[in-house]
């Protein structure tokens, strides 16, 4: 009985095996082959975050939501419910193939940066300690576990130990082995929300537990540079400065992946004559697929412009970037960042505890709040374009007022529904033109200005 | 047949928000019995068969099917053993072949699983092993969900409008399918449609839903022998007909007319007489034409 639901959940996961082995394979082939040749250990360092935190926590994340998100979505859940096996053993089935290929995933990951790091050439680059790769194979396996656990509450409903779930997830861990909850789809969202808490709660945690700096320490020496990537609100700016870099484009791609999906779905849908348009669920599920992507975009346009902003913009070439600035800064975006995970986590929990249906209420107000909270981060992402940069990177102005019009655009066309910001409003309309005009003013005004 | 009870259900209720689903349904339906399940679309037939599955929670009321509560996970699987189901919507895994999905219910049936049943099957509709569900037509998607449903001789059948949508051959096939299945002993078959010429081919006893309620339940030859439309010539214009006892309405006017009765008697044969008609003619009404009555009265 196990081997068939084993067999199930086998192939039911190897399309995201897949992707994730030929995606780990293609950025360790980009940092080995195209930038390692020129600078590897420059290039390893702007890898790590991607390599140590979006790597892992994205393709976890995935995998465990496609354990939820595949009975349920395509509509197999009856099906499965209705064979002659203990509820126990499907959950068990699902834990036990998701766990086995997330460790699978993790420790190629964790490997494949260890090789990269004691290759010849970056002899002079000290690997980060091996205690980090197993504090981040735990961090991603306990992560995987909890969404694994709250997947089992898909199965049976137990509405008001939802309500207890974001009080106490711990709780409602043991309570789901027990009894579960009845699935809808737009629990899939909680989801999102539990990953974004736990990244935002336990990673920081963890490291503080192990006496660790938030991301992994290395310290290298390349050329006449040397640098200690991470001591405690020290100048990290070598390797935070570098991962921003990468951060900003990942965040972009996965800014635009979500509406290119929802397109295909789409066309697909229409091609089939099937529902269309999508559900309210999936609806909800894109909508945070755009959140978070969209607060590490703008955090990372800050961060990169902030890295690169040091004495040159013209507002602040009188106040040149001290170490004691640059110590705050860094707090700053560091604190900034989980702070955006743990806001959209809480502003989206209302819509977890409802399962919309029956608190319509609730929503609406977790959902103007969620508004207000990217905005709020897209203009402050803005605010910093037009102090900072509009000298020496205009085109990153273009990039950040670009979120919003992508958003605007996304949302209301693609949706195909009144989406998050109201296309027909014309404040939106002078506000998207202003934030696009102003950093224009900004370089017009700075026109040959000497920088310092 | 076999006595005892497969099905048994008290004020059963379903209500999603502000919309009742079920209301206060209260049914049973014996061991051996092929029972028609019968409503419009939207009355509720589903959300019962998926309350009687324990796929969905019950706002009140109670279930027991063949002796277990189908909301009990623990027990849920050892009623699953004993029972085959056809959902409305044939949702099964599309990625897997047909081959692949017979093993895979056979490895989860393990001893229960009659592998001689599903080789017959298979050959008797005709399937391509290697085909991929997805591939298959809604009718043979019907006919391999009805094959998994049936190839361990499950003790209840549950069809939710299993020949909706499909071609007079795989609905034909269906419906011998179901047949068969019953003809051993003890065997229960519940099945929902709104195709009520196949109820009424196969059901022993069926039960109207209409908006959530059970409005009747019934054996079909009892429903046959009580709901007729009496066919009268009068010699002039008759008055006053809609008064005697047992008759339901009155449909047309001037001297021929027709009276649809749901308590058909040679004594409302009697009285119609008495009442001047020169000639009367009960005709059997169709298991349609009794829902539309039985819905109009409701």
């Amino acid at each position: 009985m196990m081997r068939e639901l084993l067999w199930k959940e086998w192939r039911e996961s190897r399309p995201a095996v897949i992707a994730g082995a030929v995606w780990l394979a293609a950025t360790a082939l980009f940092f080995v082959k195209v930038q390692g040749d020129v600078d590897l250990p420059r290039s390893l360092m702007t890898g790590v975050m991607i390599l140590y935190v979006l790597g892992p926590f994205v393709t976890l994340v995935l995998l465990a939501g496609s354990r939820l998100w595949g009975e349920q979505h395509r509509g197999t859940r009856d099906f499965l419910l209705t064979q002659p096996v203990p509820l126990r053993r499907i959950i068990m089935a699902k834990w036990a193939m998701t766990l086995a290929i997330g460790f699978v995933i993790v420790s190629l990951f964790a490997l494949l940066l260890y090789a990269m790091l004691i290759r010849p050439e970056s002899s002079h680059v000290e690997a980060p300690g091996f205690g980090w790769l197993m504090t981040l194979g735990i961090f991603a396996l306990l992560l995987m576990a909890l969404l694994l656990l709250l997947d089992s509450l898909a199965w049976r409903g137990w509405p008001t130990l939802r309500v207890a779930l974001m009080v106490a997830v711990t709780v409602i861990m043991i309570v789901a082995l027990t009894h579960g909850a009845e699935p809808t789809l737009r629990d899939a969202v909680g989801w999102l929300v539990v990953a974004g808490v736990l990244l935002a709660v336990a990673w920081p945690l963890a490291m503080r537990f192990r006496g660790d700096p938030l991301l992994p320490e290395l310290s290298w020496h390349a050329g006449g540079e040397s640098a200690l990537s991470h001591q405690p609100l020290g100048p990290t700016r070598a390797v935070l400065g570098l991962a921003w870099r990468r951060l900003f484009p990942v965040g972009v791609a996965l800014l635009v992946l979500p509406p290119l999906a929802l397109v295909i779905d789409h066309a697909i849908r229409w091609m089939r004559e099937e529902e269309f348009p999508l559900t309210r669920g999936l609806f909800d599920i894109y909508l945070l697929l755009f959140l978070l992507p969209l607060a590490g975009a703008v955090l990372g346009c800050l961060g990169r412009i902030v890295e690169e902003g040091e004495g040159s913009a013209p507002l602040t070439r009188t106040l040149p970037l001290s170490i004691g600035r640059a110590q705050l800064i860094e707090l700053l975006t560091a604190v900034g960042l989980y702070a955006a995970l743990v806001a959209v986590a809480v502003i989206f929990s209302p819509l977890l505890l409802i399962g919309f249906e029956d608190l319509q209420g609730l929503k609406e107000v977790a959902m103007l709040l969620a508004r207000s909270a990217v905005l709020g981060l897209l203009l402050l992402g803005v605010g910093f374009v037009l102090v900072r940069v509009p000298l020496i990177t205009p085109w990153a102005g273009q990039v950040a007022v670009g979120f919003v019009a992508l958003w605007v655009l996304t949302s209301r066309i693609i949706l195909g529904e009144r989406g998050f910001i109201d296309l027909g409003d014309w404040r939106w309309i002078v506000l998207i033109a202003v934030a696009i005009a102003a950093p224009w003013l900004g370089v017009w005004l700075s026109w040959g200005r000497e920088v310092r | 047949m076999s006595t005892g009870t497969a099905i048994h259900t008290e004020h059963l209720t379903k209500r999603y928000r502000q919309r009742l689903a079920v209301d206060d349904l209260s049914l049973e339906v014996q061991r051996g019995e092929i029972f028609g399940f019968v409503g419009e679309n939207g009355a509720g037939k589903t959300t019962t068969i998926r309350l009687l599955l324990g796929l969905a929670k019950p706002t009140d009321g109670r279930v027991d099917v063949l002796g277990f509560d189908p909301r009990d996970s623990r027990r849920a699987h050892l009623l699953m053993a004993k029972l085959g189901y056809v959902s409305e919507t044939r949702a099964m895994y599309d990625w897997m072949r047909v081959s692949a999905i017979i093993d895979f219910c056979a490895g989860v049936h393990g001893e229960t699983w009659d592998h001689d049943q599903a080789r017959a099957l298979v050959e008797r509709f005709g399937f391509d092993l290697s085909l991929k569900v997805k591939e298959l037509s809604r009718g043979k998607r019907a006919l391999l969900m009805l094959l998994l449903a049936v190839a361990h001789w499950p003790e209840l059948l549950v069809l939710d409008e299993p020949s909706s949508g499909l071609d007079p051959v795989a609905r034909r096939e269906i419906l011998e399918q179901v047949i068969e299945t019953i003809q051993a002993e003890g065997r229960t078959v519940f099945f929902s449609s709104h195709l009520l010429d196949e109820v009424e081919r196969v059901a022993d006893r069926v039960g109207f839903l209409h908006e959530g309620k059970l409005v009747m339940v019934e054996s079909l030859d009892a429903l046959h022998a009580r709901w007729r439309r009496v066919r009268l010539v009068w010699p002039g214009e008759p008055k006053g007909i809609s008064l005697i006892k047992g008759v339901s309405r009155v449909v047309g006017d001037g001297r021929e007319q027709a009276v649809i009765t749901d308590s058909f008697s040679d004594d409302l044969c009697r009285a119609l007489g008495e009442f001047g008609a020169e000639q009367i003619t009960p005709e059997p009404l169709s298991l349609e034409d009794i829902f539309v009555e039985v819905v109009r009265r409701n």
